[in-house]
């Protein structure tokens, strides 16, 4: 189950301090988008907007995707 | 199903209902009836005997019952935005662009910032010609089911799949970044005159020129794990600029790659990684080329040798799959 957009780790993510190995080509490309994003506008109005975004793509990927979830929450995403 | 097939036996499945992704020389897909399939032009492939460029044979990818829908449609390039609210909520989509056109100049620069495009499988190849031909002839993608041709839009496929079943995108990338300069530029783009080499700015051709470098390596940028390759088309000491196959982007730093010695035998050692039959897979044109792939099989890749690959956006000397798997 995909933790809520406000669990502490969406932040990290999308501001790329979360140092996750992931499996997903489509993950890897993601994050790589939304963290260059966060760099380029660090305010916390775009933060919250790539959150968002990142909550929409694993809601959209939750089967596909379990292992890079799980990589990023741990067993709170189980 | 994948294989290549004369024209009767594609001619044969059509008419079997089957639904089918096609690659080959312009002249033989003119020849096949309307039917549930797109097309793109290629002569180079990477057949049951390896590596080859025929006008004989057409490489058919014959796409499985789990396929449930089969909508087409082509692209202008202004319409390419359009492409991720045509995908089906569960399914993937199948492009092709014919080369050197404004829709694939488009398509590549700016893929990447279409909304929600990685929410979806999108994946496909860039349409050629044979390498002799190219400025003489133009690369063309079709539409089986309405018999149209395009040489400068995209054709898209978007299939709907059981409920059951996922389709996932990868790549097979046997280059890999080297520890030397960073290379970043200002703006995204296919030519270059300025760029930045480890913050410093400099001419990007005269830079690669006083490195001696093999224009035969790509640039490889890593994109949180997935290695991305963009490769080197032309250094043109005159105009001191550089052209690539794909856009370089802001914010992405870029090594030149390790040389990859054995294109054969890397490629059969990574494409065995994924453990899954690919309902379809393409390989670059540079790969058949740098790699001296003729007559030869990597792994038990078949597929299109194509002139860029798609993968969400535009690779360069990458091996891309969709594999179906069971959710």
């Amino acid at each position: 189950m995909l933790p809520p957009k406000t669990h502490p780790k969406w932040k990290e993510l999308v501001c790329g301090k979360l140092k996750v190995s992931f499996t997903l080509l489509a993950t890897k490309f993601f994050i790589t988008r939304v963290t260059g994003r966060a760099k380029i506008d660090p305010t916390t109005e775009n933060i919250e907007r790539l959150i968002e975004e990142a909550y929409g793509f694993f809601k959209k990927n939750e089967k596909l995707a379990q292992k890079d979830i799980q990589a990023i929450f741990g067993q709170e995403s189980k | 199903m994948r294989a290549m097939l004369s024209v009767e036996e594609v001619k044969a499945l059509l008419n079997t209902g089957k639904r089918l992704l096609l690659s080959g020389d312009e002249d033989l897909l003119r020849q096949l009836p309307r039917g549930q399939w797109v097309g793109g032009t290629t002569p180079y492939f990477i057949g049951e005997k390896g590596g080859v460029m025929t006008r004989a044979k057409i490489f058919a990818n014959v796409l499985p019952p789990e396929v449930v829908s089969f909508e087409t449609r082509f692209y202008s390039e202004s319409q390419l935005p359009g492409i991720v609210a045509d995908e089906p909520c569960h399914g993937f989509s199948f492009v092709i662009i014919p080369a050197f056109t404004r829709t694939h100049q488009s398509f590549a620069e700016n893929v990447q910032s279409y909304p929600c495009i990685f929410d979806r499988p999108l994946v496909g190849w860039i349409a050629g010609v044979a390498l002799e031909e190219i400025g003489k002839r133009k690369a063309k993608v079709v539409d089986g089911q309405t018999g149209r041709w395009s040489d400068n839009n995209a054709i898209c496929l978007h299939a709907g799949l059981s409920e059951n079943i996922a389709a996932e995108v990868g790549i097979v990338n046997p280059f890999i970044q080297g520890a030397g300069d960073t290379i970043t530029v200002d703006r995204p783009g296919f030519r270059f005159r300025e760029a930045h080499v480890n913050g410093v700015s400099v001419n990007l051709a005269e830079y690669f020129l006083s490195q001696g470098i093999d224009h035969r390596l790509p640039l490889v940028a890593n994109y949180s794990g997935a290695m991305v390759n963009v490769s080197i088309k032309s250094i043109d000491q005159a105009a001191k600029r550089v052209a690539f196959y794909a856009p370089l982007f802001p914010h992405i730093d870029y090594r030149l790659a390790v040389p990859v010695e054995d294109y054969q035998a890397a490629f059969t050692r990574e494409f065995n990684k994924i453990c899954a039959d690919p309902t379809l897979s393409m390989n670059c044109i540079l790969n058949f080329i740098y790699g001296d792939l003729e007559g030869k099989r990597i792994g038990d890749f078949m597929g299109p040798i194509t002139f860029g690959e798609i993968a969400y956006g535009l690779l360069n000397q990458t091996l891309v799959y969709m594999v179906l798997r069971k959710t």
